[in-house]
């Protein structure tokens, strides 16, 4: 399987404030990519980096093997992109817009643009201006993929729509990838969507990329473990141990990543117990990743 | 691809562009209806005077419409911080180039009724025979005009971005402050030197300092 996209060493200065930093990402062909962080972590910003939107500080990007930002018009011609603010001209309709964009690419599908447009229940001569935010969403989502893309990029697509507009973006968006192969970028910090489509993930956190992984190792691999007299030096484990923190006793809640079952072993060998292994859901997953990224295992159970 | 640019900046700019062409096809005729009631149509001198009035009007038309169609377009993508000609399989360079010539072509609209209008206008007036009348001639002098003041608004809108207003302003502050200056304490500013390098001919903003003659010998 090739790759859609391939970021390498990838840096961004916005102000003093924010960075991207050293941002190395990897999204195979035919994936749904989910890219997940807290507000602010800089998904948009790398997203729009990806697009040539942004002028790259260092690095490289590949995009859909056309190097970014000298080939980025090519690749963009077969990507399909929804953005977290949507951009839709006011005054134009619906029909309008999308003779607008059709005009653009040069693989655009009238047919397929108006069969979505009717899926959509989106009325050709209503103005964009008086569309409500689920009818703007699916507009967007219509207008990235009436041209038939190899990629699509989403940043927050569902975010702000109610229940209904949002499954039905994510039929149409599923619907789409089934029966094209087209490799999916999603950006969400909407946790259980993800885990619902996704079979690779991403996580970013502070303008870096602190996990990526396939969704299968991301949801299974992450534990908590409750060890009753547990270790003091915790270098020679053989998973990773993302946090510890004590609860009881001499009881401790480790949270591990890359667990094994046959891992116990590692506990039984010395005086330690390992009482108890809890799976943990994508959500929770997701926030422990975050805070062994910004507090590093030790310190913790060193506070504790 | 042009087309639909063009189209959607007509849908922007259309109810402006409806004043204008009322503007361009009324105001000659009003003026010159109005000029001749009040003078003596066999005095050149009056005739003249009336035509030249006539003439400041589409020189301010020009200005108008220039930096009404030069902005509005890059204020609406820029509401939407651009993301939307930025996505598309084009480049940049491309995308501006475009939106300029859309808004060249739309210019015409007011342009063909400024010369509708003037022709309209002098048509029926009482020229003394050594006076003419030149509708096609300002009409062209009034695109010329009206090209030049966008392509300058354009530049400064897409080079200096949300502060080209500003920009603007502060440029005409500066000269305003320095021909005052220059006025009253005789001083040389080099600033007053460019402005009136550029507002006389041959610079290009020549066209807008210059009389603007409807009716001319």
């Amino acid at each position: 399987m090739s790759d859609a996209i391939i970021v390498r060493n990838l840096a961004y200065r916005a102000g003093r404030e924010f960075a991207i930093r050293d941002l190395a990402m990897t999204v195979p062909s035919g994936s749904v990519y989910g890219f997940l962080g807290p507000n602010g972590s800089g998904k948009t910003t790398t997203l729009r980096l990806l697009l040539g939107m942004l002028p790259i500080g260092d690095g490289s990007i590949n995009l859909l093997g056309h190097d970014v930002p000298s080939g980025v018009h090519k690749a963009l011609a077969k990507i399909g992109y929804v953005p977290e603010r949507l951009h839709l001209y006011p005054t134009l309709t619906v029909e309008e817009t999308m003779r607008y964009y059709a005009s653009f690419y040069p693989d655009w599908d009238d047919d397929r643009a108006e069969t979505l447009r009717r899926q959509f229940a989106l009325r050709a001569e209503q103005s964009v201006d008086l569309l409500s935010k689920g009818e703007s969403g699916k507009l967007m989502m219509l207008l990235a993929l009436a041209h038939n893309p190899e990629l699509l990029v989403l940043d927050e697509p569902t975010d702000g729509l109610d229940p209904v507009v949002r499954r039905d973006v994510l039929a149409a968006l599923l619907e789409y990838v089934s029966s094209r192969g087209a490799t999916v970028l999603i950006s969400s910090h909407l946790v259980h969507e993800q885990e619902r489509i996704c079979d690779h993930v991403g996580v970013m956190d502070g303008g870096r990329l602190i996990a990526e992984m396939p969704m299968t190792t991301f949801r299974g691999g992450i534990k908590r473990l409750r060890v009753a007299k547990p270790p003091i030096d915790n270098s020679t484990t053989p998973f990773t141990l993302l946090s510890r923190g004590v609860t009881a006793g001499r009881e401790e809640e480790w949270v591990v990543r890359g667990w094994q079952p046959a891992m116990r072993e590692y506990f039984s060998a010395g005086e330690s117990e390992l009482r108890e292994v809890i799976d943990l859901d994508l959500e929770e997953s997701f926030v422990e990743l975050l805070r062994s990224a910004r507090q590093p295992a030790g310190i913790g159970a060193e506070e504790n | 691809m042009f087309r639909q640019v063009l189209f959607t900046q007509w849908k922007w700019a259309r109810t402006e562009l409806f004043l204008y062409v009322i503007a361009g096809f009324l105001v000659p005729t009003i003026i010159i209806r109005v000029g001749f009631s009040f003078v003596d149509s066999y005095s050149t001198s009056s005739v003249l005077s009336v035509g030249q009035y006539a003439g400041v009007f589409f020189g301010g038309l020009a200005m108008l419409a220039a930096v009404g169609l030069a902005w509005r377009p890059y204020i609406i993508d820029a509401a939407l911080k651009h993301v939307g000609p930025l996505s598309l399989p084009v480049p940049w360079a491309m995308f501006v180039r475009l939106r300029f010539v859309a808004g060249a072509v739309l210019m015409l609209i007011p342009t063909i009724a400024v010369w509708i209008g003037s022709i309209a206008a002098t048509a029926a007036a009482p020229i003394p025979p050594t006076l003419h009348a030149y509708p096609t001639g300002l009409a062209i002098r009034f695109y010329l005009s009206a090209l030049t003041a966008y392509a300058a608004a354009f530049l400064l809108q897409y080079v200096a971005g949300r502060n080209a207003t500003r920009v603007a302003v502060a440029i005409l502050l500066v000269v305003a402050l320095m021909e005052t200056g220059s006025a009253l304490l005789g001083f040389h500013s080099p600033m007053v030197g460019a402005w009136n390098v550029l507002t006389t001919w041959p610079g290009p903003f020549s066209t807008f300092s210059g009389i603007w003659m409807l009716i001319d010998v």
